[in-house]
């Protein structure tokens, strides 16, 4: 029994110590397979780390140096000495963006601002917002406003450090808190860096409007002229509010041309305005109809086309377009002969009145026919205006056209008489 | 970033400062001492002075001929803050832009994170605009940094440093 159980045993124990040897001989085969397995993976893992860094000093190699910041590229720190792209000084006086770079903003930003129905909006200071006079520019019949009466608080400044008096134009604090919410709104003035300071705090306190976009003539990249180079927005989603055409002859197509604030009388000289200003008269422009209630209807009328048909991308619309398809709607189904106007030595169809009544979607002509519907007439003897009174057709003054060029709206004939000939 | 350093200055006293108790006197030099070292604020070698620790020796003056003053010779130790391409530092979001961030870290006002150089942060425009991450990291002002260096320019005119700094990296971001 002994014999048999130890035999038994024997033959258990053989049994074991063959599975043992198995188990561990198929294990380290295993382990053998798995290290290698490890052993593999770390291979492919130095050789793609050192493809990445290989990359990674290629990429430095060929940096594009997209900015730079202080003189050093801001992608790779190396040291920039040439003077390219744009030096975006009203950000950082030491920021410079390379023209590639600029291009990837701006779109990237249109993007980002379009999704909140959002446009941008270039706004001018002197004579669109506000007015300014130097303290000893101020005129007798204006000393008054030294101790200004209650009813100008808030919009009356004297800012003691130019030395200056500034006067906001009514409505402006409405006017630019209605506006945010439509446009992301930049101040670009031809005043130098300290003044446009000093009135964007006057305008916007609390930097809720502009924050650091104010541009002065100190950033701007050409003499006596505005650009929308150093704006972070595409031209196509641009709006411009100034009063001063010339400046903008890059970009005609994204403005709105705004009448002129003269609130002091050192403007009326400027401006070779032959009568007292605002400040001399003691008036004002009406805050509820003035000028700026006036323009922000124009600009929800074009926040309201630019972005009323939401089938396609907004970012393939163009501002510029909305703008000129709302101009031509003004003075549409009329059809304009100009009398006395102009000079004889000039040709018609260049003279500015004409190419403005066109652009508000008027027909000019140089003679009368049945299809007239107004003459614009320096004098109300002329053949053609005698020939509009006796053919009950409009006969108005040029400021017809101008008013409705400010105004964005067809103005009441009525308002527009022509004077009557000088020998009466 | 902190620097130890030892240096030999010479500090100029004008003499109706100077007096007979020597006391005095040690207090004109180590008070004028003071001042010019507050109105230095940077070297390009050195970086911004923050605190002066030991005052070692003060030399024998020598007095200047036409105006009286008296230049003493002084050896000091002070503490400077310079930073170094590579270093990790910490700073302030001090402004948001759109095309990246403006941190300050200790004397040094203007480092310029710029937003190719954080990677997974997109700008959300707003009254308040922030950088937010895919993980909800937010960059917003204010916030503390921990950045990299990436290149620092000394500007001459206005003796103060630029950096460029970068949040490309581990452990690099809002703290």
């Amino acid at each position: 029994m002994f014999i048999v159980c130890r035999g038994h045993g024997f033959w258990l124990m053989l049994l074991l110590v063959n599975m043992i040897c198995q188990f561990y001989s198929s294990v380290k085969r295993r382990k053998v397979e798995s290290s290698g397995y490890v052993e593999e993976i770390q291979e492919s893992v130095s050789v793609t780390s050192v493809g990445r860094g290989s990359g990674k000093s290629r990429e430095k190699d060929k940096c594009s140096h997209p900015g730079v910041f202080s003189q050093m590229c801001y992608a790779c720190g190396e040291k920039i000495e040439e003077d390219s792209g744009v030096t975006l000084r009203y950000i950082h006086k030491e920021l410079r963006l390379g023209s590639d770079e600029l291009a990837r903003l701006r779109t990237k930003d249109v993007k980002n601002l379009l999704r909140h129905r959002k446009l941008y909006m270039i706004l001018d200071l002197d004579h669109t917002l506000l007015n300014s006079t130097g303290i000893t520019d101020v005129a007798p019949d204006e000393e008054y406003l030294r101790n200004p009466p209650n009813y100008m608080e808030g919009s009356l400044f004297v800012v003691p450090k130019m030395p200056i008096m500034t006067k906001l134009r009514p409505f402006v604090r409405d006017f630019l808190k209605q506006a945010s919410s439509m446009f992301e709104m930049y101040i670009y003035t031809m005043g130098d860096s300290h003044y446009a300071a000093a009135m964007a705090s006057l305008l916007d306190p609390k930097k809720e409007y502009f924050d650091a976009r104010v541009i002065s003539r100190d950033e701007s990249t050409q003499k006596h002229q505005k650009g929308l180079d150093l704006v972070l927005g595409q031209e196509s989603a641009v709006v411009i509010l100034d009063d001063t055409e010339t400046v903008w002859s890059r970009h005609m197509d994204n403005l709105i041309l705004i009448e002129r604030y003269n609130f002091f009388a050192s403007s009326c000289r400027q401006h070779k305005i032959p009568c007292k200003s605002l400040a001399e008269l003691r008036t004002d422009e009406s805050e509820s109809d003035g000028i700026l209630a006036t323009v922000l209807q124009v600009l929800k009328r074009i926040h309201c086309a630019f972005f009323k048909d939401l089938g396609d991308d907004p970012a393939d619309r163009d501002v510029r377009q909305v703008l000129r398809s709302e101009r031509s709607e003004i003075l549409k189904g009329c059809k304009i002969v100009f009398s006395r106007v102009f000079s004889l030595y000039v040709q018609a169809e260049t003279h500015i009145l004409w190419r403005i009544a066109e652009g508000l979607g008027a027909t000019c002509c140089t003679e009368v026919d049945p299809s007239v519907t107004h003459v614009v007439a320096a004098d109300a003897g002329t053949e053609k205006a005698r020939w509009a009174v006796k053919e009950n057709k409009f006969l108005v003054n040029q400021q017809w056209i101008e008013a409705a060029n400010f105004l964005w709206k067809r103005q009441p004939e009525d308002n527009f008489p022509v004077k009557p000939p000088k020998n009466t | 970033m902190f620097l130890k350093v030892q240096l030999h200055w010479n500090v100029i006293i004008p003499p109706d400062n100077l007096d007979a108790k020597g006391l005095m006197l040690q207090r004109s030099i180590i008070v004028r001492l003071l001042e010019e070292f507050a109105n230095k604020k940077a070297t390009k070698d050195l970086g911004y002075f923050t605190a002066l620790t030991t005052l070692e020796k003060i030399g024998e003056g020598k007095v200047r001929q036409n105006s009286g003053d008296v230049l003493f010779p002084v050896d000091f130790t002070c503490i400077t803050f310079k930073l170094f391409r590579g270093e990790i530092i910490q700073g302030e979001v001090d402004k948001i832009l759109k095309h990246g961030v403006i941190v300050k870290c200790g004397p040094v006002e203007s480092c310029y994170l710029s937003h190719q150089k954080m990677s997974g942060y997109q700008y959300v425009p707003g009254e308040n605009p922030v950088f937010m991450s895919d993980k909800l990291a937010k960059i917003d002002k204010g916030v503390s940094l921990r950045v990299m260096v990436l290149g620092t320019k000394w500007m001459e005119a206005e003796r103060k440093f630029m950096a460029l700094v970068s949040i490309d990296g581990d452990f690099l971001g809002p703290v």
